[in-house]
């Protein structure tokens, strides 16, 4: 198994490599450019704009620009945001630990409303319970983030006045969990109820499924407790189709949700990352592409490796099957 | 665009509406407010005669200020409370030479300071000098090459250094130098030398005349605020910025706020303490937290906001006139992609049919109907600021006169379909602007209906800002001329001379290898002459006369259509109303307290 890992962490070189390559060329070949808010403004020449070019390194053909690119980044070095001239790693690392928090809570709450509802639906399937949860879980996903997370600053900012509006923390104040959590309380629990009726929907088949097998009446005519046979039976063996999608979700905790972001103006990656695509700041954008491109990987990884421990019957091995 | 300086004069306002509107606040006891009234009307100097002339200006401003005094009371701002505004952007910078952004200019000019600054009424005041540099006071050499500013000898910067003229030959210096990525060298590239005699003597010396000349050093830069080096790409000063002015940069949390806290060191202290900049990621959220009470301002809101916030007794609506001008470009020349200027364009290469559009079209349906009545009919291109020419007007609506000169150039109604044909070609243009704009795309409804009158087919056909501002080898329909009419809005700024160069000067049609936004394709001598006698000269009458050929020409044209002015629109709640300069509103609001 730490073979496989080994060749799996190996092959992540040439993969980003790929990445790297066909986002750059994807982002120069957009017509615009960073130069291009400038160029209706009367004040900035056009000898301006050529000094730009050259300070800023544009003027060089798009593949020596990306081999400085990958060059720099090789050493470490993610370059320098064009709009604001500072560190990439800098402006990305002040929004990642924003992200992690929101999504970080948002997914914690998704889980702990996903996997009771899940599994309550399969086990009393077709009860009155069963519906009012798949109504649930179809509205969660099928209603727009955006549109419910207006209503929701409406009615509990606007008209109540329970909740902030948006933001983070109360600007200027001294850090109080109180205050942290009513900021949080909107765009988490949007968040969570637009996946946890998901994952609850993906639990509820995959219990269905479980619950029929063979080992399960094994258990049941041993005569276990019904909760034992559930919980302990057939819950651990539901929840490895589970992990897949689980996994391929997680990097969004660092990638950040455009949508929530912009709604509750919270300070994360989707909202740095939407900014910098409209000012074509490559740095940052290349930057936060890594990022989530060596996410996306290492959690695959992950979720093979918990396939593995979840389930004995798997074996990880190198070669090809 | 260049709405850029109207923007931050509109932001000076409102810090200075703030100043007074907390004096008001934190007044106890009422015998003292007049008292402390007065100097918080003049607090900084140079925003003073700024607060009376746009007020003036803008007979539209919405001022419930009267009736809902008592809640106002009610809810008045704390001593030494922050204030809140929303903006819909974010800084890239607090440098103002590495950036464009309007926003940029905005959150800086509480910070730093210029020289000179300039009233709505586009006078000059001078701020770090003592006086505006002129002729006659020996501030401009005869031949206008070299410039002397007096400066004043009692400023600090934020950590406590006096200000001198080294600082101002500093900040030439840092924009010169080639490892600063400066985004426009416009004017200071035409310096060649800078002497600073002594502390309050800077001298610069021209190479060639600059017109606008006084409009430099609109912020000067600390010499020691850069760690003794001058490279300011990547300096930490570009978020961490002190000036001169009344305050600086405490705290800034990207994508969320900026806190800027009293100068300790400025001539005049402010009435409060903390002014927080809100960063929001769209006007709308910006409205929501003012609703819901997080803040108490909104910065450069759009007209599509107006009806939401005009009838709710909790805010008020600032708006006024911008210098920024929605007009009509009608393309010169024959269309085609790209078009050739020589070949005139079939339809509106005759001035008749130009005229004639102009005389079908109704302002007032526009003004009184799309803009809330708070807007005004533009006549000029540049309608504001010392350049404009109040006397210029746009001929009313005559759809007659209008039929007439249609007849006049050959177009008849033929085949009785209502739409006018010559030659067994219809009158039929297309019209282009950004899509998505719902104002834009009403008033195209709106001229479609009135063109329709005199016989003149209307084809709308938008695409996206990008698309139509697209440069030449992407195609945009603008600079290759594959247009009919198109509907933009520019406008000047408060020297004149970059926009008309850029938009109305024959240099200026776009070709394949450069050119600028003479998208119209005029090429009139008289017009280049007029264009080139605006820059050739400090004399601001002679200027002035320049800028006035310019616009009646440009008007003459029919080339360019003007409709109606853009507005400036910030929101307050009613709690900062206290910055009505009426002593008795005060006492009204001690009264209900």
């Amino acid at each position: 198994m730490y073979a496989y890992i080994i060749r799996r962490f190996i092959g992540i070189i040439p993969l980003m490599v790929a990445v790297t390559f066909i986002s750059f060329i994807i982002m120069q070949s957009v017509p615009g450019g960073p130069l291009a808010v400038y160029r209706n403004n009367p004040n900035v020449r056009a000898e301006d704009l050529a000094r730009l070019e050259k300070q800023l390194g544009l003027d060089k053909p798009i593949p020596v620009q990306y081999g400085i690119w990958l060059k720099n980044f090789a050493s470490g070095d993610f370059g320098q945001s064009l709009a604001s001239n500072r560190p990439v790693s800098e402006v990305i690392g002040e929004r990642l630990l924003n992200t992690a928090y929101l999504m970080g809570s948002a997914f914690l709450l998704t889980m702990l409303i996903a996997v009771p509802l899940g599994v309550i639906s399969a086990v009393k399937q077709y009860s009155l319970f069963d519906h009012g949860a798949t109504l649930f879980s179809f509205l969660g996903f099928s209603v727009p983030i955006f549109w419910l997370g207006l209503l929701a600053i409406i009615l509990f900012a606007v008209k109540l006045d329970w909740l902030p509006a948006g933001g983070m923390r109360t600007i200027g104040e001294p850090f109080s969990v109180m205050d942290r959590l009513s900021y949080l309380i909107l765009p988490a629990t949007l968040l969570a109820f637009h996946s946890a009726g998901q994952y609850s929907r993906y639990l509820r088949s995959s219990m269905l499924e479980v619950t029929n097998q063979n080992y399960v009446t094994v258990a049941r005519a041993k005569g276990l407790r019904e909760k034992t046979v559930i919980y302990r039976h057939a819950l651990r063996n539901a929840l490895i189709p589970l992990i897949t999608v689980v996994a391929f979700d997680l990097p969004a905790l660092f990638s950040g949700a455009l949508l929530v972001e912009t709604v509750f103006a919270w300070p994360g990656m989707g909202r740095l990352f939407w900014n910098s695509a409209l000012r074509f700041d490559y740095p940052v954008l290349m930057g936060i592409i890594v990022l989530t491109a060596v996410l996306v990987i290492l959690f695959n990884l992950f979720a093979d490796v918990m396939y593995a421990a979840a389930d004995p019957r798997i074996r990880l091995t190198s070669e090809k099957t | 665009m260049t709405k850029a300086r109207f923007l931050i004069l509109s932001f000076g306002l409102i810090v200075m509406m703030l100043l007074a509107a907390c004096t008001g606040g934190t007044t106890s006891p009422p015998a003292e407010a007049p008292a402390e009234e007065a100097p918080a009307a003049e607090a900084p100097a140079e925003e003073a005669p700024a607060a009376e002339a746009p007020a003036e200006e803008a007979p539209a401003v919405e001022t419930p200020a009267e009736a809902p005094a008592e809640e106002a009371a009610a809810e008045e701002v704390p001593a030494g409370a922050a204030v809140t505004i929303a903006m819909y952007q974010e800084p890239e910078s607090l440098n103002p030479y590495l950036s464009v952004q309007t926003v940029t200019n905005v959150v800086a000019t509480p910070i730093l300071e210029g020289l000179l600054a300039i009233a709505p009424d586009g006078e000059f005041i001078p701020v770090l000098a003592t006086e505006i540099p002129s002729v006659e006071n020996g501030g401009i050499s005869d031949d206008g090459l070299t410039i002397t500013y007096k400066l004043r000898d009692d400023v600090l910067w934020a950590d406590g250094e006096p200000f001198t003229s080294e600082d101002v030959k500093f900040t030439w210096e840092a924009i010169m130098d080639d490892r600063n990525a400066v985004v426009s060298r416009a004017g200071y590239e035409l310096i060649d030398s800078i002497e600073t005699p002594d502390d309050q003597t800077v001298v610069v010396n021209y190479s060639e005349l600059y017109a606008p000349a006084l409009l430099l050093f609109e912020y000067v830069l600390p010499a020691h605020g850069f760690g003794g080096d001058i490279e300011m790409t990547g300096a930490d000063f570009n978020r961490t910025a002190f000036g001169t002015g009344p305050f600086q940069v405490t705290e800034w949390t990207s994508g969320e706020s900026i806190i800027l806290d009293a100068n300790p060191n400025y001539r005049t202290p402010p009435n409060f303490d903390r002014l927080i900049i809100r960063i929001t990621p769209s006007r709308e959220e910006s409205v929501l937290l003012l609703q819901s009470g997080e803040v108490e301002a909104v910065w450069d809101l759009i007209e599509a906001s107006v009806p939401d916030l005009q009838d709710d007794p909790e805010f008020t609506l600032w708006t006024t006139p911008s210098s920024n001008v929605e007009y009509l470009g009608l393309n010169l020349a024959q269309r085609g992609d790209p078009a050739d200027p020589a070949q005139p364009h079939t339809v509106l290469g005759d001035r008749n049919v130009r005229e004639a559009i102009s005389l079908a079209i109704d302002r007032t349906v526009l003004v009184d109907d799309l803009m809330y009545g708070l807007s005004t009919i533009a006549t000029s291109p540049i309608g504001m600021g010392w350049a404009a020419d109040d006397s210029i007007e746009v001929a009313d609506y005559d759809p007659e006169k209008a039929a007439a000169l249609l007849e006049e150039a050959g177009w008849t109604d033929t085949d009785g379909d209502g739409i006018r044909d010559k030659d067994g070609e219809k009158l039929s243009l297309e019209i282009t602007t950004t899509s998505g704009n719902k104002l834009r795309e009403l008033a195209e409804q709106v001229l479609q209906a009135q063109l329709a009158d005199v016989g003149i087919e209307l084809v709308i056909n938008n695409v996206p800002a990008s698309t139509l501002f697209g440069n030449w080898a992407s195609g945009g329909p603008l600079q290759r001329g594959n247009f009919d009419i198109a509907m933009d809005t520019w406008g000047p700024d408060i020297d004149p001379d970059g926009f008309v160069s850029i938009l109305f000067e024959s240099d200026s049609i776009p070709t394949e290898e450069g050119g600028g936004w003479n998208f119209f394709r005029i090429n009139d001598p008289a017009l280049d002459e007029a264009i080139a006698a605006g820059r050739s000269t400090v004399d601001l009458e002679a200027r002035k006369q320049a800028y006035s050929d310019v616009s009646r020409i440009v008007t003459d044209s029919y080339a360019y259509i003007p409709l109606y002015n853009r507005l400036l629109i910030n929101a307050f709640t009613n709690d900062l109303q206290g910055w009505e300069p009426n002593p008795w509103e005060e006492f009204t609001w001690e009264l209900a307290a």
